[in-house]
């Protein structure tokens, strides 16, 4: 496969020529968006990339090759790269970078490459989201008293890392978001219907099979936190819609389904939000954070958002 | 799990899990408090909640919320909306940051509430302590509006700690939100009551009188403290007094040795004294049979009470008369509360009960108890702040120095305006002004028509029909006539500022201008008022108005007369010395006004911000500022990269001094132009905030390179050295120093 890489830095570009080349993937850096048409003529090319600043122009290429996917790069907040990701189905990948002579983290560039040469392969083990090994646990969750148990193991485990207080709040924060939708609005009977979405005050003990899992990682650098159900259920729209609407700041409206504060409030404590989804079977979110950063930088940086597999759509 | 270690999870089996939102709740009169810690998630019922509530003011302090999950978002957003049909106002107080987070997300996170004030999240590097450092709007808004918060020392090893956050995104919420002040009822239950953090001003004591037959009916407000007057108001107290001092807070024992004092001088000239609406504190420490004295007896005092149905705490008024039997044996009446008629719960301290027996039992009609009830039940009417000069004019018949006051303080409210009240009392009893003497000269025959007021100090404006006014000022005593009509002439001239200023209704000028010198001005004004034999409040006053006078001749462009229009002095002798009360007047054209409000409130664009002249009234916080341009609006621009914000006031561009605001868009663009050609620092001093002015630099390269002549002059990284001359390809760093003046960046930062 080859890819179009809209970069207008010079360093930034050969720095990406170099991931893209480490992961299997040839390409062709161009530094202005007229440039991608006649780039584009080449059969082999299947990815159109550039900074969300250039998003017309990726969504113009996947318009005009029908099988050509988007991928985009910010260091501006996420809710300016939502449109194109809500306008264009091809687009599936937003990686946070640090400013605009940064490139994203390799690693997450790699996962993402990595995974599109190969779409069949599923989700990775959560130690590819990890340097060399890790410490954490993994929990399964089948109860509201043992989910908030769990919500306070995730804060305890992460203050144990002597890191700032409201770090571990955060991440608290993000597992009991990410556990009240695996636990409440998962769960599906043989219809599909809903099973205990409509009431999420009620105390809910869920049969084994029904459980949530969640696991806590750290490498030293970076946390992980994974929750997953087994129903798979989750649409993009869901993910992307839910966010436009809670990153868009205005009055709640639940006229769709929701106001999206859920998807806003995970957001807004990780770095960066992987979701997997196989349809029926299996929905997996993986929110990562950056542990050597003060609060300061954590907020401001740009998060990076990703949806592989059939939360991604029809490709 | 890959690889992983394993931990199972430690289950605590049998104990209940403890409370994830605890809510307390404190109730006096109308003020609910209620106290939220801990985390806000599905648990939360917030509609339940808001059903159970009904206050006048309902405050909410957030500072213990830790956690809010969506659904406690949307549990809350009910509940908010809930107590907002039941509440005048809701007040919200000490939000923890992660409140701050939620009003920045949600934008009916607040409802009809306010934010007053919160948590700031700061951190030191050198001791790895995050701390919270609590803001508020009405002491810290500058600092809110700016956006930038300033570095503190660490509490716990006294280095510089920093924000802790995105100081942008963090203060979006609270930047838009207009200044306010809290009520003084609520401040002082907030102060007195939680120990909560609110402005000194809200806890200074505040005095209303209600004269009835024979019956003077005095209430008190705030902390007792040793600047109580109890010679001013044990003045004229007389037949049956009756002191309500539910109002107050803390009790200083220079403020307990006054309040004595002040009983000692009241006894002797009253029929009867009694003390109703004692709290707990009061009762403790200023009841006692030594400090009552012969005649002084409490009529009623309250006593927290806990209502477990209701998890309250709220003081309940026990009428010593009809529980005396009961109090005797030092125990606390049975009560029930007033909402759910369950049980209550005494919660007073054991040796506060154990003082109950030593009341003596007042001896009063039940029509005297219905009297007195309805006298609590009464406010006394508070003199409103005239927004506009008509409203001022019309508040001039009754005299006195506070009509004077009305018209600049439009937005703030005055506290201790009970003693305007007992001012004009006096004058009422034909005093005119006390100490003042028997007038023995004047400058004319007659007093001119054109005085309304001579209340030392008094400034007021007249509107004509045609839109042009007469504004009048009197001095103070002084020991001359002239020094009397100059400073007439001054207080007269700040009249003419503050009616201009009552013109302009620029929603932006009053928050960006008006709010700078509001509070000031009406400090100082108070302190005048509040004691007139204060020289130094005097002398306060005196220097503003004349530093206001300087600033309108200055910036008022020729429209303002060179001299009164009417003066007039009168002579008076005290018996000791010859003191002089001075009047002049100002009258303005129509033309003049308007060419007045026209300058000051057009806004000139300045390299991407907006600047107006600097408005006289500003004198009356910056003394020394007479000149200069005021921002009201920076966006993206040379001025917001070199630090800029909105309130801020322009004094010189590159040492070239700022007349006003055309002045400084002139003088900008001439900089820029030179530093353009050139290169260089553009450098402004400006005045931000109190204190001294702060000097504004950033380096402006130079669109083409000066030619030097020498080679080079690039650094390594790529950064052109600004004009300073080749430097030869050698590293720039070295070669200058690890100063931190402009020009290249900065590795310590």
């Amino acid at each position: 496969m080859r890819a179009i890489v809209l970069e207008r830095n010079k360093l930034v570009g050969r720095r990406l020529v170099r991931y893209f080349l480490s992961a299997g993937v040839e390409a062709l850096v161009v530094e202005d968006p007229a440039q991608v048409p006649a780039a584009l003529a080449d059969p082999a090319v299947g990815l159109v990339c550039a900074d969300g600043f250039d998003g017309d122009a990726v969504r113009a290429a996947c318009r005009a090759r029908p099988g050509v996917r988007g991928l985009l790069w910010t260091a501006e907040p996420l809710r300016r790269s939502l449109r194109h990701l809500a306008e264009c189905a091809a687009i599936n990948h937003v990686l946070g970078r640090k400013d605009f002579e940064s490139a994203p983290r390799p690693w997450e560039l790699m996962m993402v490459l990595r995974r599109a040469l190969e779409p069949g392969a599923g989700p990775p083990p959560l130690a590819a989201y990890l340097d060399w090994g890790y410490t954490g646990f993994e929990q399964q969750v089948g109860s509201t008293a043992h989910r908030d148990q769990v919500v306070q193991q995730v804060q305890d485990f992460v203050l144990a890392l002597q890191v700032p207080k409201r770090l571990g709040e955060m991440m608290s924060e993000l597992a009991h978001e990410l556990l009240m939708n695996a636990m409440y609005d998962a769960p599906v009977d043989a219809s599909g219907a809903p099973k205990y979405a409509i009431d999420r005050k009620a105390e809910l003990t869920l049969p084994p099979d029904e459980h949530a899992m969640l696991r806590l990682a750290t490498d030293g650098t970076r946390v992980i936190l994974q929750v997953r159900d087994r129903f798979g259920g989750l649409q993009r729209r869901h993910v992307v819609d839910g966010l436009a609407r809670g990153l868009a700041g205005g009055e709640m409206d639940q006229s769709h389904g929701g106001a999206g504060l859920g998807m806003t409030v995970c957001h807004h404590n990780a770095l960066a939000m992987f979701f997997d989804v196989a349809r029926g079977r299996r929905t997996e979110v993986t929110a990562m954070i950056e542990l050597d950063l003060n609060l300061r930088e954590v907020r401001t940086l740009a998060r990076s958002l990703h949806l592989f597999d059939a939360v991604a759509g029809p490709h | 799990m890959d690889a992983a270690p394993h931990q199972q999870p430690t289950l605590v089996a049998g104990a209940p899990p403890p409370p994830k939102l605890q809510i307390d709740k404190f109730a006096d009169g109308g003020i609910v408090c209620l106290r939220l810690s801990g985390t806000i998630d599905e648990a939360f019922e917030g509609k339940k909640l808001a059903e159970t509530l009904k206050a006048q003011t309902l405050v909410l302090d957030l500072g213990d919320i830790r956690k809010v999950s969506s659904f406690g978002i949307r549990e809350w957003v009910d509940f908010i909306n809930g107590v907002g049909k039941h509440s005048e106002r809701i007040v919200l107080v000490e939000c923890a940051p992660k409140i701050v987070d939620q009003l920045n997300m949600v934008a009916n996170f607040a409802g009809t509430g306010r934010v007053y004030s919160f948590y700031a999240p700061y951190h030191c590097d050198y001791c790895d302590k995050d701390d919270r450092v609590l803001y508020q709007v009405d002491r810290d808004h500058e600092v809110i509006k700016s956006m930038k918060p300033p570095q503190r020392p660490c509490t716990q090893c006294g280095e510089m700690q920093y924000f802790n956050e995105d100081p942008i995104t963090f203060f979006s919420y609270l930047a838009g939100q207009e200044k306010f002040e809290l009520d003084p009822d609520v401040a002082a239950f907030l102060a007195a009551k939680l120990s909560y953090a609110v402005s000194d001003s809200a806890r200074k004591l505040r005095i209303d009188k209600i004269i009835e037959g024979r019956t003077t009916f005095v209430r008190l407000g705030g902390d007792l403290e040793k600047s109580f007057p109890r010679e001013q108001l044990a003045e004229g107290v007389e037949g049956v007094v009756v002191l309500d001092v539910a109002g107050i807070g803390k009790i200083e024992p220079a403020g307990a040795a006054e309040w004595r004092g002040f009983l000692q001088m009241v006894t002797p000239g009253a029929e009867a004294l009694y003390l109703t609406g004692v709290p707990p504190t009061f009762l403790d420490k200023l009841t006692r049979p030594e400090d009552l004295g012969p005649k002084a007896q409490v009529l009623s005092f309250t006593l927290p009470y806990t209502c477990a149905t209701c998890s309250t705490t709220a003081g309940q008024l026990i009428d010593v008369d009809e529980h005396f039997d009961v109090l005797k044996f030092a125990t606390p009446p049975d009560l029930k509360c007033p909402d759910c008629k369950s049980a209550l719960v005494c919660a007073a301290p054991e040796g506060l009960l154990t003082h109950l027996p030593s009341l003596p039992r007042p001896q009063v009609t039940a029509d005297f108890k219905k009297l007195v009830a309805d006298l609590r039940a009464r406010k006394v009417q508070v003199k409103k702040i005239a927004t506009t000069v008509a409203e001022a004019a019309a508040q001039q018949k009754g005299g006195g120095l506070w009509m004077a006051f009305a018209a600049a303080a439009a937005t703030v409210v005055l506290a201790g305006g009970a003693f305007f009240i007992y001012q004009s009392f006096l004058a009422d009893q034909g005093s005119k002004a006390p100490g003042r003497g028997k007038l023995v000269g004047a400058s004319a025959d007659a007093r001119p028509d054109w005085i309304e007021s001579d209340a030392a100090l008094a400034a007021y404006c007249k509107d004509d029909a045609g839109g042009g006014m007469v504004c009048v000022g009197v001095s103070g005593l002084t020991t001359s006539s002239d020094d009397g009509v100059d400073e007439a002439s001054d207080a007269a001239l700040d009249a003419v500022a503050s009616a201009i200023a009552a013109r302009i209704e620029d929603p932006a000028w009053q928050s960006r201008v008006g709010s700078l010198y509001a509070q000031a001005r009406q400090a100082k004004l108070a302190a005048a008022d509040k004691d007139p034999r204060n020289a130094g409040a005097r002398r306060d006053v005196r220097e503003s108005r004349r530093a206001v006078a300087r600033t309108l001749r200055a910036t008022g462009g020729g429209a303002v007369p060179a001299a009164p229009s009417g003066r007039y002095w009168e002579e008076y002798d005290d018996g000791a010395s010859k003191q002089y009360l001075g009047f002049a007047s100002f009258t303005l054209a129509p033309a003049e006004v308007k060419r007045l409000v026209d300058g000051y409130r057009t806004p000139t664009d300045v390299m991407g911000a907006k600047a107006m002249t600097v408005f006289p009234l500003l004198a009356w916080r910056y003394p020394e500022v007479s000149r200069g341009a005021v921002l009201v609006a920076v966006d993206k621009g040379e001025l917001r990269d070199l630090g800029m914000a909105p309130s801020y006031v322009v004094l010189s561009v590159g040492g070239r001094k700022v007349a006003d605001a055309t002045g400084f868009s002139q003088l900008a663009a001439e900089e820029m132009t030179r530093l353009k050609a050139s290169g260089g620092t553009l450098a402004l001093e400006v005045q931000a905030g109190d204190g001294e002015p702060k000097s504004f630099a950033a380096p402006v390269k130079a669109d083409k390179p000066a030619d030097t002549g020498s080679t080079g002059g690039r650094d390594p990284g790529g950064r052109d050295s600004g004009g300073r001359g080749g430097t030869g390809n050698v590293n720039v760093w070295d070669r200058y120093g690890g100063g931190s003046s402009g020009g290249r960046d900065d590795p310590t930062q």
